[in-house]
């Protein structure tokens, strides 16, 4: 054996468990710190010691999360040194400074949520001077996010030619064109708007179990303002998931077409125990827009006691932005339809009215009470966080005897030396590209899935496939005069690809 | 940290020089309803208290400056310093390192 293992779960799923666990912890402390922020502001402005509180009790458990997060992670390094090792002394390597740079963003975030929250009664006289110390823990948040994800974009689109000249030329310390790879402002944005639904959405969920457990009505009040807040916090960062995710699958599509194809498609570790993680990851996404969009249509307003004027309760939405959201989604799935299968849209569509239908029972059951509708989302928005997590490592192309998977751009023979000897790299030797897989089987597979999935090319009787090609010619697909003909030759053919 | 400040009563935020007559009222009106209030769930013959916080939902208890501990204040205000020149350091770098190689 020439390198390390870990039994039982083998180095793959050890590091994935970790590293979900990871994902899970520390995707809330993000979240968490933006709505204390929020919550303590709204508090000031209003003079209102419930949200004060809450900002207060939600701190402690992200004091208490951000600690075993951090002790995690320390975790997950170990493991990938030892499990990865060539893997992760390039990656340290390569972006050594922004990695150092994060670290002290650790200790920066590390003292100032300690300050924040164990002198929150000693600055009573201070508080805005309070509010801005909690305050200065997002844009922190945001800073070791935007290190961190240059290099979970580099992992994943490493980017064609530039990240080729940063391997070749052995770029150490600092690699600006890996840094600033195809994915890494998709994937900043999407992973900084889901931390903040997320974060929110378990505050909700904290709050609707404290609605169950108690009867005192003044501290039912509490956690029923809380939870609205929250609701609407994590909603409102909710909306904008799934036009960033359309616009990084784009970004996949053409920097990382293996994971894109197994993704879309339901190939590679994607599909596991019979399940398509990513189509169960959608279906939740769905039902908790559908879940939401019923729950602020039915909880906006509140008539007043006597039979008076209805009013509008706070931190929800009016009735008209509701459907108007709803509408947006729709043709949103119409579009991924077109892009996917049909199937999708109408599981989609399936799941977000069964969604809504829920929410309308668990209010009409629960003497209107949102507590259920809480605990729900907070649930379905954790499941969302561990799927999205699974579903974007699980649909890497496999790791292959223990070496990354950079057969494009890394040369693991070549680097190995460069990394532990002093070697000039103008004398490694240039290592032959591997071949591109021929014949029309790989041709189709490849030309015809940038636009759309390959169930799409299973539609046409054999004899129109001439003209369709030339279809897809005019849309904008690039062929040879060669490539047109075997394509066609072989759709026409009725053969298997 | 000591038990004493603690124990110390809250005082309620004073009314700011200008603001309107009804957001002054606003701001005084808790104070009175907070001390006359009787602990919730203690009048006679109700459930057993809540938790000890229940009771200071209904005060926003804002102070005089001069109220906090020096020692608190500084420390804050000198890690905010710190925060700040710290931050603009990194932009300085993530700026630099965008722009060069």
């Amino acid at each position: 054996m020439n390198h390390l293992d870990m039994p039982l779960l083998g180095a793959k799923w050890a590091i994935g468990s970790i590293a979900l666990f990871h994902t899970a912890v520390a995707s809330l402390a993000i979240g968490f710190a933006f709505f204390v922020t929020v919550a303590q502001i709204l508090a000031y402005l209003r003079r209102d010691r419930d949200y004060d509180i809450l900002a207060k009790k939600i701190q402690l458990i992200h004091v208490c999360i951000y600690n075993i997060g951090t002790i995690n992670a320390i975790g997950l390094v170990f493991l990938l040194s030892g499990l990865f090792p060539q893997f992760w002394g390039q990656i340290f390597n390569q972006f050594f400074w922004p990695l150092i740079v994060e670290e002290f963003l650790f200790f920066l975030l590390a003292t100032t949520l300690t300050f924040h929250y164990f002198f929150w009664d000693k600055l009573w006289g201070h508080k805005k001077l309070h509010i801005v110390l909690g305050a200065m823990l997002t844009p922190l948040f945001l800073l070791q996010f935007y290190i961190i994800n240059g290099l979970g974009g580099f992992m994943l689109t490493p980017g064609a030619g530039e990240a080729e000249v940063s391997l070749r030329l052995g770029v150490w310390g600092w690699d600006r064109l890996g840094f600033y790879n195809p994915s890494f402002l998709m994937l900043t944005l999407h992973r900084s708007f889901a931390n903040v639904a997320y974060g929110s959405f378990a505050v909700a969920f904290i709050a609707g179990v404290n609605l169950y457990l108690t009867n005192r009505p003044r501290i039912k009040e509490f956690w029923a303002k809380g939870g609205e807040l929250a609701f609407y916090t994590g909603f409102s960062a909710f909306l904008s998931l799934p036009l960033i995710g359309y616009f990084y699958a784009h970004v996949l599509r053409n920097e990382a077409t293996d994971a894109y194809v197994n993704l879309m498609w339901g190939r590679g570790d994607i599909v596991a125990g019979g399940v398509d993680w990513w189509w169960l990851w959608h279906i939740l996404v769905a039902a908790m827009l559908g879940m939401s969009l019923i729950y602020f249509k039915t909880t906006g307003k509140t008539a007043e006691k006597g039979g008076g004027k209805a009013i509008e309760r706070p931190f929800t939405l009016p009735g008209v932005m509701v459907w108007a959201v709803a509408f947006f989604y729709v043709m949103f799935y119409v579009a991924m339809g077109m892009v996917m299968t049909w199937a999708f849209f109408w599981y989609m569509l399936a799941f977000g009215i069964g969604g809504g239908l829920l929410v309308r029972f668990m209010l009409a059951t629960g003497g209107g009470s949102p507590r259920g509708v809480y605990i729900l989302i907070g649930l379905l928005s954790f499941m969302t966080v561990i799927l999205g997590g699974y579903a974007r490592e699980a649909s890497r192309p496999r790791f292959v005897n223990r070496i990354a998977h950079y057969d494009k751009v890394f040369v693991p023979e070549d680097r190995q030396p460069y990394l532990m000897v002093d070697v000039d790299p103008a004398t490694i030797p240039r290592a032959e590209r591997k071949p591109e897989p021929g014949g029309p089987v790989n041709l189709i597979r490849r030309k015809c899935s940038g636009c759309h999935t390959l169930s799409r090319v299973k539609g046409h009787k054999l004899s129109d496939w001439g003209v369709v090609v030339k279809q897809m010619k005019a849309y904008g697909l690039k062929l040879s005069r060669e490539q047109e003909r075997t394509i066609t030759a072989h759709l026409e053919s009725g053969k298997p690809y | 940290m000591t038990q004493a400040d603690d124990k110390k009563p809250p005082r309620e935020e004073k009314p700011k020089k200008g603001g309107s007559p009804a957001k002054a009222e606003e701001a005084e009106a808790p104070a009175p309803a907070a001390e006359a209030k009787a602990p919730p769930g203690e009048e006679a013959g109700q459930a057993p208290s809540g938790p000890k916080w229940e009771a200071e939902l209904d005060s926003y208890p804002l102070r005089e400056k001069s109220e906090d501990k020096r020692w608190a204040v500084r420390t804050v205000w000198t890690w905010i310093g710190v925060l700040i020149v710290s931050l603009t350091f990194i932009m300085t770098m993530l700026v630099l390192g965008a722009i060069h190689d």
